[in-house]
């Protein structure tokens, strides 16, 4: 697990993800930035990717 | 907050102005069956439930219960309206609309907003209902108590969470790409690793793009190999370009992937395509679904759409599930060479539709294989995509095979350079998409990662409200524990608690000991008494939970199922556990609110009775007694026997009640008989002993209370002769029955001071001899005959 996901996720949790039920629109947004997160940063062309 | 007073106008049952005044006390509310109790429960749903009664939700009631809400009888102009008043002066109004819904005004909506109905309030039909809701429907009802709305809420965004990555990832696909890639790999490569590959690919680079840079990455070496394959084929003379684009036709397989999509669809041979799918869909809400089954009978199978018994489902759908995984695994592999197929036509398409091979075409249409060639361009590979039949094998097979047949036999002699140039070309092909694919399993095995991750926060968040849960319901437990055995004592039923199952969130279930026996539900062993005992226990410890928001506690006729003895022990449950918080207890028995007159304190408990109820338009109406003979006199118009026998009956518990207090010494009878005592037993034994014992203070002395025992003395002649004749000869004239009613009443006054208005077992006087009203005008010698 990458650092930017931990932190990430320790920030919803104390947030948004337990403030109310969140909709589809704003899940998949999160989702799309912790599938961001989870590119180790070192690599161009796996940021990229 | 306390409620003071609760008004309705028009509202159900009533109709001018109805107030149920409490003045913040706890209150005893007396009334026959319809005397309209429940219409005053009804405001407070309405008002706690936005609108709504849970018994008036039918299809008759119309949208907003318009019309059930308003009064029959409502003259026109008249307001349907509820007001309810706080212990600080604060008032709710609600004025209801004709369709039912309404409009509020008041400081305490808010306030009143926030309290819930299921805690607030419990009904004759609801006292069982937490018992056999379901192990979800019990969690949901308890989980407001446990503080814990929050991590709930976190639990199940981190479940849709997971979700949401594996759609935006596009994990799926990716593993079809990957299965088709490796097919791919595998037969270009063989069982080259990755670096084998990258190094072939490498030394392609070296040989064909001898004056590029070195350093780039895999892939774009691939693409600028691609480029400089292109252009030397671009200066391949004719014959060359012919044999190249034979060659790469020739080795084009088709009939493999035709004969995998054959295996592959005689296995599914029994399945419908598209319902596969949905089937796959369907059973992973399933594995969820499954777990929160479990009271209903039959459930219908989301997957297959069989019915089946609820027990059997778990087992169902596990074996579904193994069933489809066989078919799961070859509908994948049907796919992936379905893909591979389209993609093989595509390439053979492309192949032979080169200007290159064009002479070599022109000699094949004038020849057997003409027919061949017009399959091949009318060939839609997208649409063979999509449904890939037989009749669309068997044409492969017959127009499209043959066709790459030839050209490999004609490939066959193929200069050296021409099959070194495919076989290059070949590598540069599969290699690039075998690096693609490379970095895609990456990156689908990082959302895996992130799935895992995800799904293990939510187990984590589960975990700790499973913890904290179990420490709230020891809690709650304790309490329903200690009530249970105030209402059962010494009875074999024991260790009454909540409980969470194990293996399934967000449920709990009610657990107990029956005869020494371990019981996972109290449906299993307990009768419907037992159950209705045990729903008002849960009922209690919940709401005593919340003691600090200090909410009234609305009981309307939920001991109705409860025998003497354990009914006899709420009052006890109430004093000990709520003896600081409002309770409003509403009962249409007439004998146990007789047994709480006498028993409850009154400083803290208030006690009204409701006239019998007669017309809409005159509505619900209090009598201005605490005593329920107006039960009696509603009937002296017509069934004054009636009226004479029900003064009978309310005089037989009344003064079993008094006698009880006073200690009066009656003969034992044997067995029941102890129990089945009439008035006129009671009476004839307080009028001997009261001569002794019953005496009223004149100036310093104490006499005998002579007008208090003529009273009672008359009252029991009475009984002796009309109310018996109203019980077996129904032949009492009104007036009779009005004077026996009369002077039952006057009888029983005569245990209430005048002065302070105290009975006259309100204390002890001189030691345990006497007993007095407060002020000491009235006392009685106490357990002497």
């Amino acid at each position: 697990m990458t650092d930017a996901v931990s932190i990430r996720m320790e920030k919803l949790l104390g947030g948004e993800l337990s403030e109310q039920q969140l909709s589809t629109t704003k899940l998949s947004s999160i989702a799309k930035l912790l599938v961001v997160d989870m590119v180790p940063a070192s690599s161009d062309t796996e940021a990229k990717e | 907050m306390r409620i003071e007073a609760i008004q309705m106008s028009w509202f159900r049952g009533a109709a001018d102005p109805v107030s149920l005044e409490s003045n913040c006390k706890s209150l005893v509310v007396y009334g026959e069956n319809a005397s309209g109790k429940s219409c005053f429960v009804d405001a407070v749903e309405y008002v706690l439930n936005n609108g709504k009664i849970g018994h008036l939700t039918h299809e008759y009631s119309g949208k907003h219960q318009g019309k059930a809400i308003h009064n029959t009888h409502k003259p026109k102009g008249q307001k349907t309206e509820l007001r309810i008043r706080f212990e600080n002066d604060s008032e709710l109004k609600v004025v209801i609309n004709s369709d039912g819904s309404f409009t509020s005004s008041g400081a305490e909506t808010i306030a009143m907003n926030t309290w819930s109905y299921g805690r607030t309030v419990l009904r004759q039909d609801e006292v069982a209902a937490f018992i056999h809701d379901t192990k979800g429907g019990k969690y949901s009802a308890l989980l407001p108590l446990f503080g814990l709305h929050q991590m709930e809420i976190a639990a199940e965004n981190l479940r849709h969470l997971a979700r949401s990555v594996e759609q935006k990832s596009k994990l799926k696909e990716a593993k079809i790409i990957l299965s088709e890639t490796k097919a791919k790999r595998t037969k270009t490569f063989g069982a080259d690793s990755d670096d084998q590959i990258l190094t072939k690919i490498e030394a392609l680079h070296s040989s064909y793009c001898a004056d590029q840079v070195a350093t780039q990455d895999a892939l774009s070496r691939c693409k600028n190999l691609q480029i400089a394959i292109a252009k030397r084929i671009e200066q391949f003379s004719a014959d060359q370009r012919r044999y190249l684009a034979l060659h790469e036709a020739g080795e084009i397989d088709l009939k493999s992937h035709v004969d995998a999509i054959r295996e592959a669809s005689a296995k599914l041979t029994d399945a419908v395509e598209p319902l596969i799918s949905e089937r796959l869909q369907v059973l992973e809400a399933t594995g969820e679904f499954v777990k929160k089954l479990e009271d209903e009978k039959d459930v219908t199978c989301p997957a297959c759409g069989r019915i089946i018994p609820v027990e059997a489902f778990q087992a169902h759908v596990k074996t579904e599930q193994e069933r489809l995984r066989e078919i799961i695994n070859t509908f994948n592999a049907r796919k992936t060479s379905i893909g591979t197929l389209c993609d093989n036509v595509k390439s053979l398409k492309s192949s032979l539709s080169k200007v290159d091979v064009k002479s070599w075409k022109e000699v094949l249409s004038k020849g057997p294989l003409a027919d061949n060639l017009t399959s091949l361009d009318h060939a839609d590979t997208e649409a063979l995509r999509t449904a890939c039949g037989e009749k669309d094998l068997k044409e492969i097979e017959e127009k499209l095979v043959p066709l790459l047949n030839t050209a490999a036999v004609d490939s066959k002699d193929a200069p050296v350079e021409v099959q070194k140039l495919s076989t290059d070309k070949e590598i540069v092909s599969v290699g690039k998409d075998t690096i693609t694919a490379i970095y895609l399993a990456a990156s689908a095995a990082r959302a895996e990662v992130l799935i895992s991750f995800i799904n293990s926060l939510e187990q984590g968040v589960r975990e700790e409200i499973r913890l904290r849960s179990e420490a709230v319901i020891g809690e709650i437990s304790q309490d329903l524990c200690d009530m249970w055995a105030i209402l059962h004592p010494d009875e074999p039923i024991e260790d009454v608690r909540l409980y969470l199952p194990e293996n399934t969130d967000k449920a709990i279930d009610i657990g107990l000991k029956f005869f020494g026996v371990k019981q996972d539900s109290p449906r299993l062993t307990l009768s419907e008494g037992y159950r209705n005992s045990l729903g008002l226990c849960i009922f209690l410890a919940m709401a005593k939970r919340e003691l600090d928001n200090d909410r009234p506690l609305i009981l309307d006729d939920v001991v109705v199922s409860f025998d003497r003895n354990h009914r006899g022990m709420i009052v006890e449950v109430l004093e000990k556990c709520f003896n600081k918080r409002q309770v409003l207890l509403l009962t249409h028995d007439r004998e146990w609110y007789t047994e709480l007159r006498q028993q409850l304190e009154g400083k803290t408990w208030g006690f009204k009775t409701l006239l019998p109820y007669e017309t809409p338009d005159i509505g619900i109406r209090w009598s201005h007694k605490t005593t329920t003979f107006d039960d009696a006199r509603s009937h002296l118009k017509e069934r004054p026997d009636s009226a004479g026998n029900d003064a009978r009956k309310i005089m037989d518990i009344e003064l079993a009640l008094i006698a009880e207090r006073l200690l009066i010494r009656l003969p034992f009878m044997r067995a029941f008989r102890n129990d089945k005592r009439m008035a006129h037993d009671f009476l004839e034994r307080l009028v001997a002993d009261g001569q002794k014992c019953f005496q009223k203070k004149v100036g310093t002395d104490y006499v005998t209370h002579s007008d208090a025992l003529d009273a009672l003395d008359t009252a029991d002649r009475l009984l002796v002769s009309w109310a018996n004749r109203a019980a077996h000869t129904f032949d009492v004239v009104r007036p009779e029955a009005r004077k026996l009613i009369d002077s039952c009443e006057k009888a029983l006054e005569v245990f209430k001071c005048t002065s302070c208005g105290k009975a006259i077992w309100f204390a002890d006087a001189k030691g345990s001899e006497w007993v007095q009203c407060q002020c000491g005008e009235i006392r009685w010698r106490y357990g002497k005959g």
